[in-house]
């Protein structure tokens, strides 16, 4: 008598469910087609071996993937995706985001300048630790507060000396014309491309500020819809 | 294959909260293989596909609140013994506890919706 599980209903069922577990660990997936052909074997020797009573017993078993999914989710498998964010207060990220603004108000404060970085830095070390931002949110917090911010600082300290290092030098001409002509100091352009600069990072840091914010307070559903 | 009517969605999840000590309490009154268990467990209305039986026998071996053994059977394949550890026994015991409490609550919370209508 042809075994159970050469019948060609029972193989089907059972290549699926092997198909269908492909994503478990080796010994869990062996042991779910173990199992399950031990019971398609027992069942049809409770039958008269019919196709059709072949046919009862896999239907009452239910889809294969339908074990092999409850397989999944019991025996590791698959990663476990990882748990949406709480629906609750986002004090790390609340905290996060005041720091990085708050270096940055430092820094133009001049008195507070001495602690700015300390504030960036630890608003940078809460922006990576956060579970609610995706790691483009947290690219883009570095970007404009960990990188711009010092930038920033950077040309305010030095733009003094640029200008301050304009040396000029100037007479009277023989023919009672003054005249005056001075090198180095700042180029014409410099305080329009700062001011670019300066209004550039201040457009940058509110639209991030404003983008983190609602990224950290929104909904499961809203930052999956926003994440596309 | 037709596609089984689709029970409501409560039932289903009834049915997943109390199934893993539903076995537990079977087991407890005495060994049994894979089939006899699905068997008993599908005549009482409690798995709508039994193929979903193994995967959470091998949850609850894994949790060492069952244990198992391959024997032979009289006529025909192995058969693979499944049993209640003594850690089994003890989560089914608070299992027991919390149920009379959980099933007295429902019922009373049930009966005073139809009164109140």
């Amino acid at each position: 008598m042809m075994s159970t599980l050469q019948h060609p209903l029972v193989l089907d069922y059972l290549t699926r469910l092997e198909a269908a577990a492909v994503g478990l660990p080796p010994d869990a997936r062996a042991e779910l087609v173990t199992d399950l052909g031990a019971h398609i074997e027992e069942a049809a020797s409770h039958t008269d071996g019919s196709d059709d009573s072949i046919r009862a017993v896999l239907d009452r078993l239910g889809p294969p993937e339908e074990a092999a999914r409850e397989a999944g989710a019991t025996a590791g498998g698959p990663a476990p995706t990882a748990l949406p964010p709480a629906p609750g207060a986002a004090t790390l990220e609340m905290w996060a985001l005041a720091l990085l603004v708050g270096s940055v108000v430092m820094c133009v404060s001049i008195v507070l300048i001495p602690l700015a970085p300390l504030a960036l830095i630890t608003g940078l070390v809460l922006l990576f630790i956060s579970q609610r931002w995706s790691l483009r949110d947290k690219l883009l917090g570095l970007a404009a507060y960990g990188i711009g911010g010092p930038l920033a600082l950077v040309a305010l300290l030095s733009a003094p000396f640029a200008v301050s290092s304009e040396s000029c030098s100037g007479g009277v001409r023989p023919d009672g014309t003054t005249w005056e002509s001075c090198s180095g100091g700042a180029p014409d352009w410099l305080p329009w491309g700062a001011g670019a600069l300066g209004v550039g990072l201040v457009v940058l840091w509110v639209w991030t500020l404003v983008h983190l914010y609602r990224r950290a307070t929104a909904s499961v559903a809203e930052s999956v819809e926003t994440a596309r | 294959m037709t596609e089984p009517v689709r029970e409501s969605s409560a039932l289903t999840q009834l049915r997943r909260g109390v199934l893993e000590h539903c076995v537990l309490a079977l087991l407890e009154s005495g060994e049994r293989y894979g089939y006899d268990l699905v068997g008993e467990l599908s005549a009482a209305g409690l798995v709508a596909s039994e193929g979903t039986i193994y995967p959470l026998l091998s949850r609850l071996r894994k949790g060492g609140l069952v244990a198992t053994t391959w024997r032979d059977s009289p006529d025909g394949p192995q058969r693979r013994y499944y049993s209640a550890t003594p850690e089994g026994s003890a989560a089914l015991a608070d299992f027991r506890a919390s149920w009379q409490a959980f099933r007295s609550s429902v019922d009373t919370i049930l009966a005073t919706e139809r009164n109140r209508s």
